[in-house]
């Protein structure tokens, strides 16, 4: 186990990609061991062969051409329109968009690249140091994630074998936790005079008119949320249900996407699908070597001695966090979830609010200084250096962490709305 | 893209039969969902369609990812690293990738030929066919690793070390 421990964070720290460093480091310990070495294609093969997972390429697929479609100035628009009379309406109008955009494209990094190129500029004419709007986008971006279609979501759905529709149920009312925590804390800068206090007329002409652009667009989560919360779908179906409604709309209705775009698009999507696939391949010879070293058993043993089921999802969660950061985010759930989750459900958690309490961990992980992932996508849109993002960023790190320990403490805030379904 | 994007093909053939397979994939996802609620049946072949492209895709679409090098990496490292040492130092990386690419295609091929005999249920398939995808995959990123381990050994001039010619 030495062997392999060394061999993961020599490979992490060289720059070997994150799925073959695991792969590496995995062969170094089937090496020395008397285990047939055609373990690790098998696994490679089984921790893949699984239905579930068929809703990540169609929902990259979705996102993509609903991105490409020129649907996100549409959305901060209606975003715009809905909070436009609020003191701070910018700022709020960034996690509102946030809060539609990422129920419809599924990817945090799709997310801060197409959110930051439109809110960043908008809110630097209206007087948001460039610093403020980057770090009120990459805070909406990290609650992003827990807005459902999430990749995260349907990987962890289907590594844990757990209804991804029910997942999707669970994040509604923990993103709007925390998407309150941020605009509450934008709210408060406002009145204090340290963001512009821009505010717009309300009008209804305006709101009708910026909801009638918006509404082929929003037709999309409509698709994807009334199949699944109905129980009509599965969240692989309703995925395909909407590539379909996607590509129709993109091509055949805005006529905005060309052929020879969807065929980039499709390329695309198989790349997305194989570089985040082939982690969960190689993460899961790395984590049968872990069950059959008893590693979790370990670890709950030691969990058990202390005896906190409360102290065992802190710690989980701060893992998750420094590890997102560290390993851009959905790596790092992929390796350490299949440790994590037997233990907690060993210490009487409820593994669907144990599963979001993660991906909530990750979100706040992705956007953490100086080297989370988003942070840096979004650091290159609006061109401000890391350092200088890092101060007003820190409020809004610190306010979503109270809310995960809101999430993390209070489960009825997640699983009230999938029971409310019949989802779980 | 310049030039007759037709006459380029052949350098995008993987790209091209990843897209096919993303193609495939929807079309019998969402036929799935048609017959499941339009004509309220099942037709469990078009399970299997899926389970093939979807691996197909998988493994494809990773060793397209190698090409252009897209895979997820923590290269704070890398960037710190003097520029004298960093051809050796990516050279070492490429290396770490190979020996394990290695291994997933010597394993992968018993893999295939200890499935010999196997079929799908209902499409009478040999199951070898799926299995392959993953030597099969590992084999083309072996082919773009040495390419690229090529290229950092006997850099073009014009392009530099850190060229991508094969990004399409």
């Amino acid at each position: 186990m030495g062997l392999l421990g060394i061999v993961l964070i020599v490979a992490f720290l060289v720059g070997i990609p994150i799925a073959f460093a695991l792969g590496l480091a995995s062969l170094s310990f089937l090496l020395k061991s008397d285990i047939p070495l055609i373990l690790i294609v098998q696994r490679m093969y089984t921790g893949v062969d699984f239905f579930p997972l068929v809703a990540v390429p169609l929902f990259v697929f979705a996102g993509f051409l609903m991105e490409t479609g020129g649907i996100s100035r549409r959305i901060v628009n209606l975003a715009l329109a809905i909070v436009g009379p609020i003191r701070g309406s910018l700022g709020m109008g960034a996690v509102i968009s946030e809060m539609i955009f990422s129920g419809i494209s599924g990817s945090s990094i799709a997310d801060a690249s197409a959110m930051g190129a439109i809110l960043i500029p908008t809110m630097g004419k209206t007087g948001y140091a460039p610093k403020d709007s980057t770090a009120i986008v990459a805070a909406a971006t990290g609650m992003g994630i827990l807005v459902p279609p999430c990749m995260a979501m349907v990987v962890l759905g289907g590594m844990g074998q757990i209804s991804i529709g029910a997942l999707f149920a669970a994040g509604f009312l923990p993103a709007a936790v925390m998407a309150l925590a941020i605009c509450l804390l934008i709210f408060y800068k406002v009145t204090q005079g340290r963001l512009p206090g821009d505010r717009q007329v309300f009008s209804v002409s305006a709101a009708w008119h910026a909801f009638k652009d918006a509404l082929i667009p929003l037709g999309m989560p409509v698709i994807i949320f009334g199949g699944i919360l109905g129980g009509v779908t599965t969240a692989t179906e309703a995925a395909v249900l909407a590539v379909v409604y996607g590509f129709i709309v993109a091509v055949f209705i805005n006529k905005e996407v060309t052929y020879v775009q969807v065929g980039k698009m499709l390329v695309n999507t198989g790349v997305v699908t194989g570089v985040i696939l082939i982690l969960i391949a190689t993460a899961s010879i790395f984590s049968w070597i872990m069950a059959n070293q008893q590693v979790p058993q370990a670890i709950t043993r030691f969990m058990l001695n202390i005896g906190q089921p409360w102290l065992f999802l802190l710690l989980a969660s701060v893992v998750i966090l420094i590890g997102s950061a560290l390993l851009d985010g959905l790596p790092a759930i992929i390796i350490l979830y299949p440790i994590l989750l037997p233990i907690a459900t060993k210490l009487g958690l409820d593994p669907l609010h144990f599963t979001l309490v993660m991906v909530a961990a990750e979100g706040i992980g992705i956007i953490l200084p100086p080297v989370g992932l988003c942070l840096i996508v979004i650091c290159g849109v609006s061109k401000v250096s890391l350092s200088a993002v890092t101060k007003p960023l820190l409020p809004f790190v610190a306010v979503m962490f109270l809310s995960l320990l809101v999430i993390m403490y209070i489960p009825w805030i997640t699983l009230i709305v999938p029971r409310l379904f019949g989802l779980y | 893209m310049t030039g007759n994007p037709i006459r380029k093909w052949p350098s995008f053939f993987w790209e091209v039969i990843l897209a096919c397979f993303v193609v495939v994939l929807c079309v019998a996802v969402f036929l799935q969902v048609l017959f499941r609620y339009a004509i309220k049946a099942s037709f469990p072949a078009i399970e299997e369609i899926v389970s093939l492209s979807f691996i197909y895709t998988i493994f494809l679409g990773a060793a397209v990812g190698m090409k252009r090098r897209e895979h997820l990496e923590i290269d704070v490292l890398l960037k710190r690293v003097p520029d004298g040492f960093k051809t050796a130092f990516k050279l070492f990386i490429v290396a770490g990738i190979a020996v394990f690419l290695v291994f997933v295609v010597k394993e992968g091929i018993v893999f295939v030929f200890d499935s010999y005999g196997q079929t799908t249920t209902y499409l009478n398939m040999p199951i070898s066919y799926s299995y392959a995808a993953i030597p099969g995959s590992a084999l083309i990123m072996l082919y773009y690793l040495l390419k690229h381990a090529l290229t950092l050994l006997f850099p073009k001039k014009e392009e530099g070390l850190l060229s991508s010619e094969d990004s399409p």
